[in-house]
């Protein structure tokens, strides 16, 4: 959740209130006047008293939900009774009531209806839940809307590399951005502990801190001068680091540590941050240091930025762009004709165009698979209202009108949507888990099997709106047919089939072929998706991975090149030397890595 | 003979809650101590709903009013707080509630024990 979601003082006091969105809806339920401002004041006194966390957000969105379902029914009178301000509510719940112990008498049709719709609710809040964590959840930096990667153009799609010619190129003539800092992934040893110790570096320049506002709780972050090349060895500490390697050693910077057999100078301890998004949150921060006059083009390095104030993203970009040709006239090797840099938003660049169409397709998949789950209850629900057509008439014949046998039979429908609902975001959750537990498919920031996958509020809201909406999908049309009640045709029973008989199998066969259809568009392309699929996996990669093993070492303990090969050969032999092991060898990147 | 009022079990608890814990306070009582005595006595969960509502009916009959308060309270958002007691009205009703019910227990010793 962004701060800025989080404050509803109209008096702009400042401090953390409860989120905006929710308070604004229960504000428009409420009565505008010292009543309905006072129930706001309670909700947000209690919101201080609670510890801060998903616990609080998720116990204010419910109450928020309760009150404002109950000042709607109170104030708008929603369903058309016009006895009472305070019977509209009752009423309500007595459908609900009513509804409950219908579904009590009838277990396996409830039970059917419940587990087709649990099943259509849980595989879109699953995918849902990997949407928001994919493509909605902000990143957690400060004015990240603003924020911006450098990306390279290839008619093949977007790649997210800059190389540091062109990350020096961008940083002297784009005004278009600014705080441009250019980072890239060193895996190091820590070897000031004892045994070496394989930790996540990051080598950053300077800007990064300011960047990505990352604050220090020791010392300072690198001055400009510290990332120009033959400035020193200096690093940069996470507080867990800090804390568990090196003790919380208050007076750590200016002390030397061991990184790789160099002695690195502490400058500074980082605040908590988490840069999971970026490819894993760092243990210690070493300067980037490129030459300003480089002509390396050679892609490795991820360059991000922030839009100048005032500037927007389809200006930068424009920017950018033009600035390719003065960058081939002067480095002509550098990029091929076609390519050309641009400026795509931090949240774009991380995800790759395939995966977000992806991600869209497979929403749009299950909410097919959600529709032939309505289409299903609807005809539960009309066969089930064949049944009952003697109750609704005697209803009727009492003088309940059509909206109020039509609202009784709503209120059945709302209440199997949630139970559904709520079972379905049970299900949602596990299945997810599982799912990702087994394979993330490469998503980005899902974190390590789909950690960072969580039912947040945006989900919860989510399956809650898919289920009210399931309920009307599913439940109005056989309400409305259920409601148009032939009194003389029900109590005549000789006539019963011949009259409505025909409306519900009309109807029924018309769900029928709804679900039909729609089964026909998915088995289609469930099959094309498995086809390619089975394509890609007989795809010769032009090497047998059958039996190979991998294994992954860093050093930078050599000052030659000699010295590093003697090492390779050495640590290749003895690997041959193991049983079982036929044949060894050593690359820099492993293929299709 | 008067029209008899009725109270229902829940307007009464709050009526009883009301009382007790506006004369701690020597004030009108805010919501939520309401709402956490009104749970220990009735040892259940009270929604808030149900509470703001039941409120609401009661000040309509004119047996509870409120005033207004807490302005300027950081935490409160800058909105008010009502603090509720029970009028004399709602005093007269409870006295008439408990002497309906003590008359309908009396005589019944020897049953309930």
């Amino acid at each position: 959740m962004r701060a800025g979601d989080e404050d509803a003082s109209p008096s702009g006091t400042g401090r953390e209130g409860p989120p905006q969105l929710l308070t604004r809806v229960l504000a428009s339920a409420l009565p505008d006047d010292p009543r309905g401002r006072s129930i706001l004041g309670d909700l947000a006194e209690e919101w201080h008293e609670r510890p801060a966390g998903l616990r609080r957000t998720t116990w204010y969105l419910f109450e928020v939900l309760g009150l404002t379902t109950r000042y709607l029914f109170v104030r708008r009178r929603l369903f058309g009774v016009r006895s009472g301000t305070h019977m509209t509510f009752d009423a309500l719940l007595g459908d609900l009531r009513h509804a409950t112990r219908l579904f009590r008498k009838r277990p396996v049709f409830t039970f059917a209806a419940v587990a087709a719709l649990a099943l259509g609710i849980g595989a879109n809040t699953a995918i849902f839940s990997v949407v928001d964590a994919v493509l909605l959840r902000p990143l957690p930096f400060p004015d990240a809307d603003r924020l911006v990667s450098i990306v390279q153009q290839w008619p093949q799609g977007t790649v997210n590399i800059a190389s540091p010619s062109e990350f020096e190129f961008v940083r002297r003539y784009t005004t278009t951005v600014r705080d441009l800092a250019a980072f890239r992934p060193a895996p190091m040893n820590y070897t000031g502990g004892g045994e070496p110790v394989q930790i996540h570096a990051q080598e950053v320049t300077a800007d990064f801190f300011r960047l990505f506002g990352l604050r220090t709780i020791l010392g300072r972050s690198f001055s400009p001068r510290e990332d120009t090349p033959g400035a020193g060895r200096f690093a940069i500490l996470s507080k867990r680091m800090w804390q568990e390697r090196l003790h919380a050693d208050p007076s750590i910077v200016g002390k030397s540590i061991s990184i790789g057999g160099d002695p690195y100078t502490v400058v500074g301890v980082l605040d908590d941050f988490s840069f999971e998004d970026l490819g894993g949150t760092p243990d210690v921060i070493v300067p980037l240091q490129i030459d300003p006059s480089t002509d390396d083009a050679g892609g490795y390095l991820e360059v991000a930025a922030r839009l100048t104030p005032g500037v927007t993203l389809a200006q930068a970009s424009a920017a950018v762009r033009s600035s390719t040709e003065a960058y081939k006239s002067q480095f002509p090797k550098a990029l091929p004709a076609e390519d050309y840099f641009d400026v795509v938003s931090m949240g774009d660049g991380l995800v790759a165009k395939d995966a977000r169409e992806s991600l869209y397709v497979l929403l749009g998949a299950v909410a097919l698979v959600l529709l032939i789950a309505c289409a299903n209850v609807a005809n539960l629900l009309l066969a089930h209202a064949t049944g009952r057509r003697r109750e609704l008439a005697i209803r009727a014949a009492l003088g309940g009108s059509r909206g109020r046998i039509v609202r009784q039979l709503l209120s059945e429908s709302i209440l199997l949507a949630l139970a559904g609902g709520g079972l379905g975001c049970v299900l949602g959750a596990v299945g997810i888990h599982l799912l990702l537990a087994v394979d993330t498919a490469g998503l980005p920031r899902v974190g390590a099997q789909g950690a960072r996958v969580t039912m947040d509020w945006r989900v919860l809201a989510f399956t809650l709106g898919v289920s009210l909406l399931t309920a009307i999908l599913f439940g109005l049309f056989p309400s409305l047919n259920a409601a148009r009640t032939d009194l003389s045709a029900t109590f005549n029973e000789g006539s019963v089939r011949a009259g409505s008989g025909t409306r519900h199998s009309r109807a029924r066969g018309l769900f029928v072929v709804t679900e039909t259809s729609l089964a026909v568009v998915l088995l289609v392309g469930s099959g094309l998706l498995i086809r390619t699929l089975v394509a890609l996996g007989d795809v010769d990669p032009g090497f047998d991975a059958h039996g190979v093993l991998v294994l992954t070492t860093t050093g930078r303990r050599f000052t030659t090149a000699a010295a590093e090969a003697q090492v390779i050969r050495d640590a290749t032999h003895r690997v041959e030397a193991v049983p079982g092991v036929e044949k060894a060898g050593t690359t820099c990147c492993v293929p299709l890595d | 003979m008067p029209t008899p009022v009725f109270l229902g079990e829940f307007e009464q608890f709050v009526l009883l809650a009301l009382l007790q814990v506006a004369g701690e306070l020597h004030e009108g009582a805010p919501v939520q101590p309401l709402r956490e005595r009104l749970e220990k006595l009735a040892a259940r969960k009270v929604s808030r709903g149900a509470l703001y509502r039941t409120l609401d009916r009661l000040e309509d009959k004119g047996w509870v009013a409120w005033s207004v308060d807490a302005e300027d309270v950081p935490e409160r958002g800058g909105y008010p707080r009502r603090r509720f007691k029970v009028t004399p009205d709602g005093i007269a009703v409870l006295r008439a509630s408990r002497d309906t019910l003590l008359g309908l227990w009396s005589g019944l010793k020897e049953v309930l024990g």
